[in-house]
This record gives C-alpha cells, sequence and structure tokens, in this order.
C-alpha cells in the first residue's frame, strides 16, 4: 500500500459549507476506488476554512477481475451478434449461453487485468472536483468554472511521486507544495505523504483535522472556566461555526463594561453570538457574566492583548447602540407604536402588520366566546388579557431595538411590557408568541400563540400560499404542529373549525380561496396524522377518530386509550374478531334475531353476551358525565366480548345451507357490529 | 497614527502603484460606491479595468443629527475595482492592510462568509465581509451578476469603510473625534470639524424638510429622461438618472413617504432604469 494525498486550496470556505463538503468529497473519490477496483484502507478526510484534504493508502495496483458481459439474444441476427462480438474483441467460441425469462442470450467473459493505480489518480481527482456539490458556487477570473471560492492550489501526491494532473482551464498544475497558515507561516511546504504532511502543517500552524481544532478550543474553554469561574454557554451551531472560522483556533477572553449589563440578556447574548460569534458566559448562580470567549486565527506576539481589546471595542459599540435603542424605546409605551405598524407589510397581499393586529383581536373576542364553557383556565378576565395581548403583540417590531436586533422580537416586547407595568400573564404571551412545540410556560400564552397561528395558516392559505412538497416558506407546517400540540398539552377544549372559519370572515381582500376552511382543517388534520403515528398510535385508529369529525382533545384521549387496551392481547383478538364479523356481514343491516333459530352454545353464548353489551352500554351513557373515563368503560366492555366472539367463530359456521339459519346469524353478527361501531369506529 | 487622509494616501498610492486608474468621487448623491458607474457600468463586458476611488455615500436613513458615535448618513468609501479578478488577488489586498498600519504579528484577520445582493441595481455577488480583531473592515465580493446580466469576465470589488477602519488605527470610540489632516492642538482638523454640521443639517432635511412632493415628481421626471435617453442610447447620462432616482427613492423612504407596496414598487422601478442602462451600456461596447 502506497499513499495517497489530496489537497484542495481554497479561498475561504463558508463555515456552514464545510462539513458537507468534505463528507461529498470523500465520498466522490470512495466511490471511484470501488469502481476502480483499488483496494484501499485507512481513509482520513479533512476540511479547514481554506483546504480539503483527503488521504488513504492505496494498492499500487488494482484487483484484476472478471465480468461477465451480456450480449443480444442467440436468435439475434448475425450482424447484431457480429458487431458485439467485435466490440469486445472476442469470437463466438469465447461466448457462452445462458437462459434469462426462457429467452437465451450470449455472455463474454472478460478479463481485466490489473493495472497501475497511479494511472487512474488524474481522472480521479478530476471528477472529485468537477462533481463536488456546493450549495453555492462562483465563477472567477476569466475562468468558466464555477467553485465554492476561487480554487488556487492542488497537492496531489501518490507513493511519494506528485501527480501529473492539471485543471488548464484554471492555470493550475499539481504540485506537492501547499502553504502554511496565511500569517503566522506563509512560506511554501514539500510533502512526500500524509504523514510529513500533517505534521509540516502543524509546524505552520495549520490544525486540519476539524476534530482537534474542537478539542482545542473546548479544552481551552474548559480552562477559561476554572480560571475564571464562569460557565461557557457552548451551543453546538456556534462551535461548528467557530471552528470552520480558524485554522489555528486561539480562543481568548474578553470583558464587557458594567454598565452595559443592565440591558436584558437577550439584548447582550445577541449580538454576542449573531454579530460577533461569541460565546457568552454565566456565573455559578445562573447570571450572564460580564466576559465572553471567542476565538481567534492568529497566534499574536502580545498574547492576543490588542485582538482581545479590538473585539471589546467592537462589541461595546453594538452594546452602545442596544443601550441607547433600548433606553429610548422603554421611555415610549409600546402601544404608540401601532400607528408605525401600518408601514411595516406582512405580506402584499395580507396588507401590514397592523391590519392582522387588528385581524387577532377579533379572532382573541372570538375564541373566547368559543372556548369560555369548557376549558376551566379562561376566566372572566381572560377576554381582556387575550385583547391586550393581541394589541400590544406586534408592536416592538418597530422599536429601535428589534430594528436592530430582529431576532428579539417578541423578547423584547415582553421586556417594554414588563416595565410599562402588563400583567405577568400578558408579558408571557408577547414573549412566547412566536414559539414552537408545546414549549409555553402558561396556557393563557399557549392560547395567544395558538390564535396567532390560526390566523398566519388561515390567511396564507387563503391566497392560495400553502406549502408545496419541500417547500413551507411560512413555515405554515410547524405552525400547524405546534396548534395541535398546545391543544394535547393544555387539554384544550376547541372547535378550530369555527376558529378558522372566523380567521377566514375577518379577511377582507380580493379573490381569496373559497375552499379555505376546508384546506386548512385538511392541513391540520394531515399533521394530526402524522403526530399521532409518531405516538405510535395504529393507522387505521387514526384515520377513524379523524374522520370521526370529534374535536382534536378527545381524538388525541381516545386514541390514548384506544391504543392502550387495542395492544394487549385480548384487544388484539377483539379488533380481528369484530373485523371477521365486519366482512362476513357485507352489506347486510339488518339486526332482528330470533331467538328460537339459535342452534349451536356458542351462538346463544354469543346472542346473551350482545344484550348484556347493549344494556351495558345504555346504563354508562346514562350514568358517566366524564368523557374520558364513560369511555374507558365502554371500551372495556367490549373487550369483555372478545372470548364470546373467538368461540363463535371457532365453533359456528354462518355460511351454512339453511338460508333462514344463515340470516339469522348475519343480523346477530350486525348487531354486535353496530354496537361496536359507536364505541371503536374503525370504519 | 495615521489620519483620515494619510490612510486615503496610503490606499491611493498602493493600489495605484498596482496598476489601478486612482479616479476622483463619481459627482454625484450615490448610496455606495458600487453605484458610480465607474464599478456597476464598468463591471459589464469583458474588458479589462482596474481602479480605486474614494466614494462619498450617502444613506439619509442613517443620519442621526450628529449625535450617534458610529453612523452618519454621509460616510466615505475607498473602492477597488478590478476586472478580471487576479489569481493573487487576497494576497494582494492583504498587503494593503499592511500598508495602512495593520500588522499581522498583533491581530486577526478573517474572511467571513458575507453574500451580497442590491435590489435595486439587479447585481449579486458572493465574497466575504473582511474582519480585523472582529471588525468588518472591508467587504470583499467577485461579481457574479450585475443589472440582471450573468458578468463573463469577474470584476473583484473591495470596499473599504473609511470611517470604521480610521476608528480602528486611531484607537477612536467617536467618528467625530477622528484626526482628519494628522496635525495637533491648533492646527489639528477633526472627522467632526468638516462633518458634523453637515450631519446635523442633513439629517433635519432628510427626516423633516425634504419636499415629498417634489421628491415624487423629480423621481418621475428622472424615470422619464432615463428612458429617453436608453432609448437613444446613452447609457452613461442615462445612468446619472437613475443614480438620481435611486437617491430620490432613499431620501423619500427615509421621510417615512412609502407604504409598503410603494416602496416595493418603486425598488423595482429603479431596477428597470439600471437594467435597461446595462443593456445601452453593452450594446455601446459590443
Amino acid at each position: 500500500m502506497s499513499n495517497f494525498l489530496l489537497e484542495l486550496l481554497i479561498e475561504e470556505i463558508p463555515s456552514r459549507f464545510q462539513a458537507e463538503a468534505a463528507s461529498n468529497f470523500e465520498k466522490i473519490i470512495l466511490d471511484e476506488f470501488s469502481r476502480l477496483k483499488i483496494p484501499f484502507q485507512n481513509i482520513r478526510s479533512f476540511v479547514s476554512p481554506r483546504r480539503l484534504t483527503f488521504s488513504a493508502e492505496l494498492a499500487e495496483k488494482t484487483l484484476a477481475y472478471q465480468e461477465e458481459k451480456k450480449g443480444p439474444q442467440t436468435v439475434a441476427p448475425t450482424e447484431i451478434i457480429d458487431k458485439f462480438l467485435k466490440s469486445n474483441n472476442a469470437s463466438r467460441d469465447d461466448c457462452i449461453e445462458k437462459t434469462i425469462d426462457r429467452k437465451n442470450f450470449i455472455f463474454i467473459n472478460i478479463y481485466h487485468d490489473a493495472i497501475d493505480t497511479a494511472a487512474l489518480l488524474p481522472d480521479i481527482i478530476k471528477k472529485a472536483i468537477e462533481n463536488i456539490s456546493w450549495k453555492k458556487s462562483m465563477k472567477w477570473g476569466n475562468y468558466p468554472v464555477k467553485f465554492v471560492r476561487p480554487l488556487r492550489n492542488i497537492l496531489a501526491v501518490f507513493n511519494g511521486q506528485t501527480i501529473n494532473f492539471s485543471m488548464d482551464e484554471i492555470h493550475i498544475k499539481a504540485s506537492n507544495d501547499t502553504v502554511g497558515h496565511r500569517f503566522l507561516a506563509p512560506a511554501q511546504i514539500h510533502v512526500k505523504n500524509f504523514e510529513e504532511y500533517q505534521e509540516k502543517l502543524k509546524n505552520a500552524f495549520v490544525i486540519i483535522d476539524q476534530n482537534e481544532r474542537k478539542s482545542i478550543i473546548l479544552e481551552e474553554i474548559r480552562r477559561i472556566e476554572n480560571i475564571y469561574n464562569l460557565s461557557v454557554i457552548i451551543t453546538p451551531d456556534l462551535l461548528e461555526e467557530v471552528i470552520g472560522l480558524s485554522e489555528y483556533p486561539v480562543p481568548l477572553v474578553g470583558k464587557v463594561p458594567n454598565n452595559f449589563m443592565q440591558l436584558p440578556e437577550e439584548a447582550i447574548i445577541t449580538p454576542m453570538k449573531v454579530h460577533q460569534r461569541y460565546f457568552p458566559t454565566r456565573t455559578d448562580d445562573g447570571k450572564l457574566a460580564p466576559y465572553f470567549v471567542f476565538v481567534a486565527n492568529n497566534q499574536a506576539i502580545d498574547n492576543g492583548k490588542t485582538i482581545i481589546e479590538g473585539n471589546e471595542k467592537v462589541l461595546n459599540a453594538r452594546l452602545a447602540d442596544a443601550l441607547f435603542f433600548f433606553e429610548t424605546d422603554s421611555k415610549k409605551p409600546l402601544e404608540s407604536h401601532l400607528e408605525s405598524l401600518k408601514k411595516i407589510g406582512f405580506h402584499e397581499r395580507l396588507g401590514t402588520v397592523f391590519d392582522r393586529v387588528q385581524r387577532v383581536i377579533s379572532l382573541c373576542h372570538f375564541a373566547y366566546d368559543n372556548l369560555r364553557e369548557n376549558n376551566s383556565f379562561i376566566t372572566d378576565k381572560t377576554k381582556n388579557l387575550l385583547i391586550r395581548s393581541a394589541t400590544l403583540a406586534k408592536c416592538d417590531l418597530s422599536s429601535g431595538m428589534v430594528c436592530e436586533f430582529t431576532e428579539l422580537q417578541g423578547i423584547m416586547g415582553a421586556h417594554y411590557a414588563k416595565i410599562q407595568g402588563e400583567s405577568d400573564e400578558i408579558c408571557i404571551a408577547i414573549r412566547e408568541q412566536y414559539s414552537q412545540g408545546d414549549d409555553f410556560s402558561t396556557p393563557f400564552s399557549a392560547l395567544f400563540s395558538l390564535i396567532d397561528k390560526v390566523e398566519i395558516i388561515t390567511g396564507f392559505f387563503a391566497i392560495g400560499k400553502e406549502p408545496t412538497g419541500s417547500k413551507d416558506p411560512f413555515a405554515l407546517r410547524r405552525a400547524a404542529i405546534s396548534i395541535l400540540k398546545i391543544i394535547q398539552k393544555f387539554k384544550m377544549r376547541i372547535d378550530l373549525r369555527a376558529l378558522i372559519q372566523k380567521a377566514f370572515d375577518n379577511m377582507t381582500f380580493d379573490n381569496l380561496k373559497s375552499d379555505t376552511v376546508d384546506n386548512v382543517i385538511n392541513f391540520i388534520n394531515e399533521r394530526f396524522k402524522v403526530l399521532l403515528k409518531d405516538n405510535d398510535v395504529d393507522y387505521e385508529i387514526i384515520t377513524a377518530l379523524i374522520n370521526s369529525g370529534a374535536d382534536i382533545l378527545l381524538i388525541y384521549q381516545k386514541s390514548e386509550i384506544l391504543n392502550r387496551i387495542i395492544k394487549t392481547d385480548a384487544g388484539k383478538r377483539l379488533i380481528e374478531g369484530y373485523k371477521r364479523a365486519k366482512n362476513i356481514i357485507g352489506d347486510n343491516i339488518n339486526t332482528e334475531v330470533n331467538k328460537f333459530f339459535l342452534s349451536e352454545n356458542e351462538e346463544t353464548l354469543l346472542y346473551n353476551a350482545v344484550l348484556e353489551l347493549q344494556e351495558h352500554l345504555q346504563y354508562i351513557e346514562q350514568t358517566e358525565n366524564d368523557i374520558q373515563t364513560g369511555f374507558v368503560k365502554e371500551l372495556n366492555a367490549c373487550v369483555k366480548m372478545e372470548k364470546v366472539i373467538s368461540q363463535f367463530f371457532e365453533k359456528v359456521l354462518v355460511n351454512t345451507g339453511d338460508s333462514v339459519i344463515k340470516q339469522n346469524r348475519l343480523n346477530l353478527l350486525t348487531k354486535l357490529v353496530q354496537l361496536f361501531g359507536k364505541v371503536i369506529p374503525l370504519w | 497614527m495615521k489620519s483620515f487622509q494619510d490612510i486615503i494616501f496610503s490606499l491611493q498610492k498602493y493600489w495605484g502603484d498596482y496598476g489601478c486608474a486612482v479616479l476622483q468621487p463619481y459627482d454625484m448623491e450615490v448610496g455606495a460606491g458600487t453605484f458610480s458607474p465607474n464599478t456597476f457600468l464598468r463591471a459589464l463586458g469583458p474588458k479589462s479595468w482596474k481602479a480605486a476611488y474614494v466614494q462619498p455615500s450617502r444613506r439619509p436613513a442613517d443620519g442621526r443629527y450628529g449625535e450617534n458615535p458610529n453612523r452618519v448618513q454621509k460616510h466615505h468609501q475607498f473602492q477597488v475595482v478590478i476586472k478580471p479578478s487576479p489569481d493573487n488577488i487576497q494576497d494582494i489586498y492583504l498587503k494593503s492592510l499592511e500598508v495602512v498600519g495593520i500588522d499581522y504579528k498583533l491581530h486577526d484577520i478573517r474572511f467571513v462568509e458575507d453574500d451580497w445582493e442590491s435590489p435595486t441595481l439587479g447585481a449579486a455577488g458572493l465574497g466575504w465581509e473582511v474582519w480585523c480583531d472582529g471588525m468588518e473592515v472591508t467587504q470583499f465580493t467577485y461579481f457574479q451578476q450585475v443589472g440582471g446580466i450573468a458578468c463573463s469576465s469577474v470584476t473583484v470589488e473591495l470596499t473599504y469603510g473609511l470611517e470604521r477602519l480610521a476608528m480602528f488605527l486611531q484607537s477612536v470610540d467617536n467618528v467625530y473625534n477622528l484626526n482628519w489632516n494628522g496635525k495637533e492642538g491648533s492646527e489639528k482638523i477633526s472627522y467632526g470639524d468638516i462633518c458634523k454640521q453637515q450631519e446635523i443639517e442633513f439629517s433635519k432635511y432628510s427626516f423633516e424638510y425634504a419636499d415629498i412632493e417634489k421628491l415624487k415628481q423629480h423621481f418621475v421626471d428622472a424615470e422619464a429622461e432615463c428612458r429617453e435617453l436608453t432609448n437613444a442610447g446613452l447609457a452613461l447620462p442615462a445612468y446619472d438618472q437613475c443614480m438620481k432616482a435611486s437617491h430620490l427613492f432613499n431620501l423619500m423612504d427615509a421621510r417615512g413617504a412609502l407604504s409598503v407596496a410603494e416602496r416595493v414598487e418603486r425598488i423595482a422601478r429603479v431596477r428597470a432604469m439600471a437594467k435597461a442602462c446595462c443593456e445601452a451600456q453593452v450594446k455601446n461596447h459590443e
């Protein structure tokens, strides 16, 4: 085995493309090795901001192998057969015959000799460079090629020798050279193999292995945590990005002046993370600490003093802006922003944000009346709270802070609401209005977000902007799932269709789609099916329950109970018997059973049990007020029937020659199916 | 320490020595150095081009009445455009930072992905913002499309934000305290001496006094003239009208005179002008 080493030196590759590019690059090369029968081992592939590196140990020769190549049918015209023989440089005697699907074909065994791996490498390199897929690529100079960023150098070595490869279209000839760190060791480096490459680059301040860079960063962060007695807030996305922004990572600590610490912590964290790629820190008691950690790409001769000062200054300027906005915003009542919401478009066909606020307010009135009776968390105060929340919820969109840091929408609104003395319920509702899933602190804030989401989904469906395929630019699927999860978690009894209808009626734009309400209901039901399926509910049960038109909470509750009971052995047998009975009765709807035609013992037992079940179900219906408890009792009553039914099918033949007895038995089963159908609506 | 004007001199000298034509600022209000025909129209077609120039750039909405230490309605960009982009452009660029006084033994330079797109110009490019110790000092862009036309020969554009760069080099926290002429004591002329009154008065103009109806009328006039001139094949004068319309749009926007729909519509109208100018320009050079 001999070492193969390939490095593409590229102008800074965007961090977010690096990982995928590296695995893509590796896969293309390995696929080629397999296709060309080059034995390989010890694969290494790395990515840094400036390089894609691949290395493997390869056999110096490919494997010799035999290929059985299929030709035309034996009965094909002679000229076709001759052509096949000629193109494979074979005679008819070399061929064998094989039968496929009762037709005879000619086959040739072709022997591929082992060839030098070195001869194949240029094409493999070419393929790897050309076929690597970038999410975004560009042109440069006058060259006719596209790449993520300009490709500047190709290092390609096999068995100590430079591979004879060039990309003429960008005037690059492969060599055994590369360069070190852009500032710390920019000189040329010559290498013969991977070991030397890794070693020499390390000495030239380039850590090619992204995992090693990660360890270096994390280790240094641990050290900083100990020295400063802090915990560093590391989010995986940010860590990945930072790893992809340096070839020689040097974590450093900067300080935040105390006067900025009065800002809400999100207003400090956002500029740190999003704008500057800094890691915020916390003290032992969980408070945001006035320090941040960042990763430089340089080992400065003053140990980073200048770099730290520079970074502190940049952050200070951003925080000074934030503080200015925060102080200015805090002096204005939130509702004073309502007027400016008239200037912020929501969507060209759905009016301004102000228009939407009015629609949400109207929907809040409606939702209150709709939910009031069946939901204990709703009290007399709720109506005013909902309307107040709706009035204030979007006001922060025109505040200085949110205009500057859009990620802080909702969060800043909540802070400003708190400052002007709004109740906690309202502040929480404003803060959590954009939350997803069932991530809400109170039923009230969940309800408010649900109303907002119903308005959004209905709006976009009304103008024909529903999600299609993988495209869901307004994240409507996520919103629908959140609506369902809210209903489940907070046990809301809600007439979703009525709410959607109201949201639709609130819209007064031209050319709205008339079937919007049905479409939204179907859309939500589709999400509901997926959600129930993820919760391991049987698909037949899901479909049956959703088609029964019950409200969402009831479907959730019933599906859980049904699922539990049906998964027992008795439950499984019951469903089996139920299905069998359903199949046998066909379209019979007669349920009159004549006792005197019951001949077999098992049939009498079933008859008695059916009568008993009928009475039992009636009794439950009359005495049980709680829907869930009632449902459990009804189901259990059905499950008790399981044995009698099994025995019936074991012993009794329904389709007997005697048509009167047969009809009587069909009627008995029909009666059973109808009783079951009221409880378990499987069809 | 380098004065504001020294930084300009150094960059002009450096890029002039490299082979760029060192030009004077374009004599109209523009939102960025990219708007200048010396970048925008020159990026079209296969003909090579090297130029460097300071471009005062106006963004009326950024006016802060001279009260914000970091934000001004007129700032200065140092613009370098080279077509086709040279193979070692990153190295050439990094040397220019050394020339203005950035020592790589002490500072941390990073190329952070930042793709550029101008909806009003129908232009787009890929590149980075270049960070020095966490601060963006240059926008580095390979043009891919201009006026809706794909670039056959790629222009690289380097835009140095001179105020930021100078604040960084002079270690100043307030833009108005920048030393412009490099003298001290009574002979010193600061950025504030030159620009502060402009900031105050132009902020008042943009936010309070600009006559909305007149701006709208001027916009319509510029648009009509642009159309006539492109029809006559006069790409350069037509493009002047396009720049004018773009600035009028920015003023109306700062003045809060545009509804959402109007805003979108006017951006589209400026883009249509820019596109027509580009097409006329390409035709003239066929």
